[in-house]
């Protein structure tokens, strides 16, 4: 069993768990759009520092907690499921690059790894005694908007590897 | 909407950012029935939830609004016209907003100093 958590320690954890579940939604919402942006210098520095990001706020998360029953399960696999999310972004950064079943593959993890690393920190929370509140007021419209990003990433990608639609994105302004 | 408008200061804001950090990128959307364009650097929204965070920081329906990146190379800032919010009434389809509407917010970034 783990000791129960300070005031200062459940104000923290929440912010952390709050932290990552955001971090989540904009790696759907904002991530996808990077790695599917080509003409986008930077694009693997941005993705691979925002990925550091991520895993720093899952070891501070896990050093914080005992990884004692009952969190023991879902510290391991926000911390395994974070890796694989790094992972999967890394290549659909890549996407143009990949054969058909690749990027099947790896836009499939991506939405398999969103929805266990959003269980995970529900559930880190709710062993912990700390609730995360930050997907309770979430409308179905919202939900629909990050399932409907995840459900269409496969399309999205072959749709982009055209490369004239890919070169029209940008305008340089020097 | 043929005009749009874009606070210099937002502008600059990005641009130093994008100096300071060259792994940062200018998160831009422009609301559509104002033609107002907002911008933030990635780093700066609290949770980096990207546009739509930003579009809920300030109360902007996505249906409304429409969003695009901004990227440094070298001394240049080069807008990219990529967000979710580009599909029909924010809904995810097209990652790209029509192009006259792109080059009219390329013509008022550049305007207020990009």
């Amino acid at each position: 069993m783990n000791p129960p958590l300070a005031t200062e320690q459940r104000d923290r954890l929440h912010h952390l768990l709050t932290q990552m579940a955001g971090r989540l939604d904009g790696a759907v919402d904002f991530w996808t759009t990077v790695c599917l942006s080509p003409a986008l210098p930077g694009r693997r520095a941005f993705l691979t520092a925002n990925v550091e990001g991520l895993r720093g706020l899952v070891a501070e998360t896990r050093g914080m907690l005992s990884a004692s029953a009952p969190l023991a399960d879902p510290l391991a696999v926000l911390a395994a499921r974070c890796e694989d999310l790094g992972n999967a972004f890394l290549t659909l950064g890549r996407f143009e690059s990949l054969a058909p079943d690749e990027l099947r593959r790896t836009t499939t993890a991506i939405a398999e790894v969103y929805r266990d690393l959003r269980s995970a920190l529900l559930e880190v929370g709710r062993a912990a005694g700390v609730p995360l509140s930050y997907w309770e007021g979430q409308r179905a419209q919202r939900e629909e908007y990050y399932r409907g990003i995840l459900e269409r990433l496969y399309g999205l990608c072959v749709g982009l590897t055209d490369s004239e639609k890919v070169t029209d994105t940008a305008a340089r302004t020097r | 909407m043929s005009f749009f408008a874009c606070d210099p200061r937002e502008v600059q804001r990005v641009k130093d950012a994008l100096q300071y950090n060259d792994v940062n990128l200018g998160v831009g959307i422009v609301h559509e029935p104002t033609g107002q364009i907002r911008l933030s650097p990635f780093d700066d929204l609290p949770r980096r939830g990207g546009h739509v965070e930003l579009a809920d920081a300030l109360g902007l329906p996505l249906a409304e609004c429409k969003g695009f990146i901004i990227a440094r190379q070298g001394d240049s800032f080069m807008p990219v016209n990529m967000s979710h919010l580009n599909g029909p009434q924010g809904q995810p389809g097209s990652l790209q907003m029509p192009a006259a509407t792109f080059a009219g917010v390329v013509r008022a970034l550049l305007g207020a100093g990009l």
